[in-house]
């Protein structure tokens, strides 16, 4: 196809403002996919996607489009995923494309998410299409949301297209503004080969499967490519388009978007942002921006029966295959036996790694709280980082400890900026910009440490302005915090697992907390267990368990045996999910407890 | 192996609301004539299994079994001695409430071979017997047992309950005391306990029915233990105490897991007649009274459902009941029955700690122990390794 004949574009909405309906109408309306064939949000394919309502891994579909004008095209539509654990994904396949559809819902209006990947596209000099999508809705103000767009986003809203995509509504319409709107990609089919990998996955029978978009030269079945980063050279076994189910070609040009596969056996070697070539014939630089994924967030994790460790360790080698940005490692805890850290993008992300263990390899686990990568240095001068609160060396050893911090944009209902700057300021965070967008909305931007913000603040900032502020961050470098290590003992014990790293001043109220939880969430036993928190061998605050004191059955009547059993079949079935640690059985709420304020 | 006969008779004047056995207030109409001959058809069906089985008790529970004219019993007996192999001396049970018998009933029922006579007193305080929604007053409860000695009975059981509203270890070690001057070998003492399809069990999920808080009944179970020993009693199972060599008999073959055979509606059996599984079956009969005679006198076997054990099953029910018996589980027979045996670094923290104890090469709890039952026997169960 000829580069003037082809447009490439994605997608840009907040979670729930209509992105995957919108895809599946185009799809319907292009005739790609049959009404039978239509199964709801057809993009998303994993079944954890589907339940969760969010994409997770980008897709690109090839749409024939015969428009207004009588000539038909080549649409690329790359689906991108949702949420800002993968906002670097999001970049990748931004830069895939020439423009965006920027999908706003009519009534809640422009979301902190959204703007930040507006931004990016807009930055990344994409051509922003503006649509006005849930205007069948009774709630929808297009006007107001049409303000905020122009004055948040800096773009024209007066052509902004008003839509329904529940309802395809404006759908002819949108695909008629991708034809004049969106410029043809430029680059050349005869310029040496260079294209980018904006997302890749692991497939049993092909290897890794790569979804590239070429920019210049063409890709073609045999040929010898060469990945930039790694400077490791594949021979191409199969090419090919999704239209929108996969369909085998011999060539993809400058301009086209499709998928490789060269015999590739690690998902790491083909890594989203990297730059493939011809091996040959190497263009001289590769494209710009390519940056390796980095796990910010780090947990263990641990079989609850002792005996699925090898189980686990199966898992979550199949797992990495088609997850480049999760990694793990053995380690061992006291308390929790034989296990697993592992490292996270962000909480949704170890969220769906952990559903998916538990789901897909029928695994029972514990995992302890999560926790950022600390940057510390000891007094030899040595720098050392630190993913677990046990491994934290003892105070006396320690010259400084920083902590990672993000830079989080927070948009919001004005009425709502008391509460929200309460909040931050909670949170140990410092200002940095604000912003009217309009009379009553707000972006704010604070500094933020990111472990203040990993468990439950996007929680509380839903909590606190009624679900209408939204926020989206990026990390911004490590900065020197006031630190300690918060130990948790039981029965004088100290329990690696329940260890935290606090801020100083915070270490009494959290420790305080910290024991009181425990103390509702660990079940009675048969003896006293004792709980405290300490700080170094100073010990901070105190609770106790009473024990079990009176459970017997009085009788037993008449030779019926079986009642009695199935008493006893119930309460053991009550003891299944706890994990032993010495003689104490703790449930996974209690790891989970630490992070809750 | 020898084995026992229980006979239910499931018939009540009123249903006591903590009540959740097999049992219908029904007043006075109770279809006695035609509930014998259901019973009588059922021993008959059973002749060829047991004529040869050795029996060494008969236990009529219910219900209230002393609705029963003598005559029926003494028939139900005679039945089933001649259907069965009897020892020298077995022991015949029967359950009383004291509103129910007078001393010329209990002349006959002594006559047709009765032996053992189980009281339903509950307790000597009006307000715990009004609380408890008995028919029986004190007087009621002093006269029949007055009259059981008259009549000639030494071997009788004082069912005592505690534990209900605001009940006080002061009014509960009364009840003790009072039960004491009769002179009885045999106590059963059980705390009130609440059961989802009863009554209290509705007032209590509506949060109307009080109850004494967990340190009370601490209180009133280790005083019930203390007390009786002093006098002389042994606890040999969780809520029975007898002086020595005056335990139920029958009341044993359920705890030690042994064979017996139940009669009536729902009642339940522990008893391989055919050699089905090696460890053991249990059965239970028809509940409703009227489905059970009909069913019986259509000449079918009026079962409820059948298990056939397996080992695990076999298992836990010897724990189960085992670790209430003072006696505890021989661990030579367990193992030698089993195969299995205990992963002793799981329990050693519960001998340690004093819940349960090794004694005479048996595994029993201690009376603290006790308190805690539930909890051990499943520690005990899960804490199994075989061989």
């Amino acid at each position: 196809m000829e580069p003037k004949y082809i447009r490439n574009f994605s997608i840009i909405a907040h979670v729930d403002h209509g992105k995957s309906t919108l895809a599946d109408r185009i799809l319907e309306y292009t005739g790609s996919v049959s009404e039978r064939e239509m199964t709801e949000q057809f993009l998303d394919q994993m079944e954890l996607e589907r339940e969760r309502g969010i994409t997770i891994k980008a897709q690109a579909v090839r749409i024939n489009y015969k428009a207004d004008d009588g000539i038909t095209y080549e649409f690329n539509l790359i689906d991108t995923p949702g949420h800002v654990d993968f906002s670097y994904e999001v970049s990748r396949s931004l830069e895939a494309c020439e423009g965006v559809l920027l999908v706003v819902d009519a009534s809640q209006g422009v979301e902190a998410q959204t703007l930040a990947h507006a931004y990016l596209a807009s930055d990344s000099g994409l051509e922003l299409i503006p649509i006005i999508n849930k205007i069948d809705l009774p709630a929808a103000d297009p006007e107001r949301v049409k303000k905020e767009i122009e004055e948040a986003i800096g773009i024209s809203a007066e052509e902004a297209i008003l839509a329904s995509a529940k309802e395809g509504i404006g759908t002819k319409d949108i695909l008629e503004a991708i034809v004049k709107k969106i410029p043809m990609p430029l680059g050349s089919g005869d310029s040496p080969l260079k294209a980018l990998i904006f997302d890749s996955w692991f497939d049993s029978y092909q290897g890794v499967v790569m979804l590239v978009r070429v920019f210049e030269g063409r890709i073609k079945l045999g040929m010898k490519i060469q990945l930039m980063s790694t400077g490791k050279a594949y021979e191409v076994k199969k090419l090919g388009i999704f239209a929108p189910r996969a369909l085998e070609v011999d060539e993809v040009s400058a301009g086209e978007v499709g998928f490789v596969t060269a015999a590739i056996k690690e998902i790491s070697e083909a890594k989203v942002g990297d730059t493939i070539t011809d091996a040959l014939k190497p263009t001289d630089a590769p494209l710009s921006g390519f940056r390796l994924m980095k796990p910010m967030v780090f947990s263990g994790l641990y079989p609850i029966d002792p005996g699925e460790y090898d189980k686990l360790r199966d898992a979550l080698q199949k797992l990495r295959l088609n997850d480049s940005a999760f990694i793990y490692e053995p380690e061992t805890s006291l308390a929790l036996g034989f296990g697993f850290r592992c490292g996270f993008l962000g909480l949704l992300h170890m969220e769906i790694v952990r559903e998916r263990l538990e789901r897909e390899f029928e695994l029972e686990l514990i995992s302890t709280a999560p926790t950022v990568i600390y940057k510390v240095t000891d007094t030899k001068g040595e720098e050392i980082y630190v993913d677990n609160p046990s491994k934290l060396p003892s105070s006396e050893k320690i010259e400084t400890i920083e902590e990672p911090y993000v830079l989080v944009m927070l948009h919001t209902p004005s009425a709502y900026l008391g509460a929200i700057f309460d909040l931050c300021e909670n949170r140990r965070g410092t200002q940095k910009n604000i912003k009217y967008i309009t009379q009553d909305r707000v972006i704010v931007e604070y500094e933020l440490p990111l472990s203040e913000i990993m468990f439950d603040f996007f929680d509380r900032l839903k909590s606190v302005s009624r679900g209408y502020a939204s926020m989206d961050y990026e990390l911004i470098g490590y900065k020197t915090s006031e630190l300690v290590k918060l130990d948790v003992l039981i029965n004088g014990d100290p329990v690696d697992a329940l260890s935290i790293i606090v801020h100083k001043e915070k270490a009494y109220d959290r420790g305080k907390e910290l024991v009181e939880k425990l103390r509702k969430l660990i079940p009675r036993q048969l003896f006293e267990v004792a709980l405290q928190a300490a700080i170094g061998n100073r010990v901070i605050a105190r609770e106790t368990v009473k024990p079990v004191r009176k459970d017997v059955t009085a009788k037993c009547y008449g030779g019926d045996i079986t009642r009695k059993r199935k008493l006893l079949e119930k309460q053991k079935e009550g003891k299944k999910r706890l994990k032993q640690i010495g003689k104490i059985e703790i449930p996974q709420e209690a790891f989970l407890a630490v992070l809750k304020t | 192996m020898t084995f026992g006969v229980y006979v239910h008779i499931p018939y009540c004047v009123k249903k006591c609301p903590y009540c959740d056995f097999n049992s219908y207030g029904v007043g006075r109409r109770i279809p006695e004539k035609e509930y014998t001959e259901a019973v009588l058809r059922e021993i008959d069906s059973y002749k060829e299994s047991i004529e040869k089985l050795p029996l060494h008790s008969i236990f009529f529970g219910g219900g209230t079994p002393s609705l029963f004219s003598a005559d029926s019993i003494g028939k139900i007996i005679s039945k089933i001695l001649e259907t069965t192999l009897p020892l020298d001396s077995i022991e015949v049970s029967l359950e009383v409430n004291p509103k129910t018998a007078d001393l010329e009933k209990l002349k006959a029922l002594k006559d047709v071979g009765v032996n053992r006579m189980s009281v339903g007193v509950q307790s000597f305080s009006e307000r715990k017997l009004k609380l408890l929604g008995r028919i029986n007053t004190p007087d009621d409860s002093r006269r029949v047992l007055e009259d059981i000695i008259k009549a000639g009975f030494n071997n009788f059981n004082l069912d005592l309950m505690f534990g209900v509203s605001f009940e006080t270890l002061e009014e509960w070690r009364t009840d003790l005391e009072k039960a004491l001057e009769f002179n009885t070998n045999h106590i059963s003492a059980y705390c009130l306990t609440i059961e989802d399809d009863t009554e209290f069990g509705a007032l209590y999920s509506q949060g109307k029915l009080p109850l004494p808080d967990e340190d009370a009944l601490i209180g009133m179970l280790t005083f019930t233990g203390d007390y009786l020993e002093q006098a002389g009693y042994r606890q040999y199972e969780i809520s029975n105490f007898a002086k020595l060599g005056h335990e139920c008999r029958h009341n044993l073959l359920y705890w030690r897991g042994e064979d017996y055979l139940g009669l009536g509606a729902g009642a339940h059996s522990h008893l391989d007649l055919n050699e089905r599984s090696s460890w053991g079956v249990r059965w239970a009969n028809l509940k409703n009274p009227d489905l059970y005679m009909r069913t019986v006198l259509e000449g079918k076997r009026p079962l409820a459902f059948t298990e056939l054990l397996s080992k695990e099953e076999a298992l836990q029910d010897k724990i189960m009941m085992g670790l209430r018996l003072g006696e505890g589980i021989n661990l030579t027979s367990f193992k030698e029955r089993f195969g299995a045996k205990w992963y002793s670094d799981s329990l050693s923290a519960l001998f340690k700690q004093g819940f349960l104890e090794l004694s005479d090469n048996s595994l029993l709890l201690t009376k603290k122990g006790i308190l805690v039952s539930n909890e051990l026997i499943m520690r005990v169960c899960d804490s199994l390794v075989y061989e």
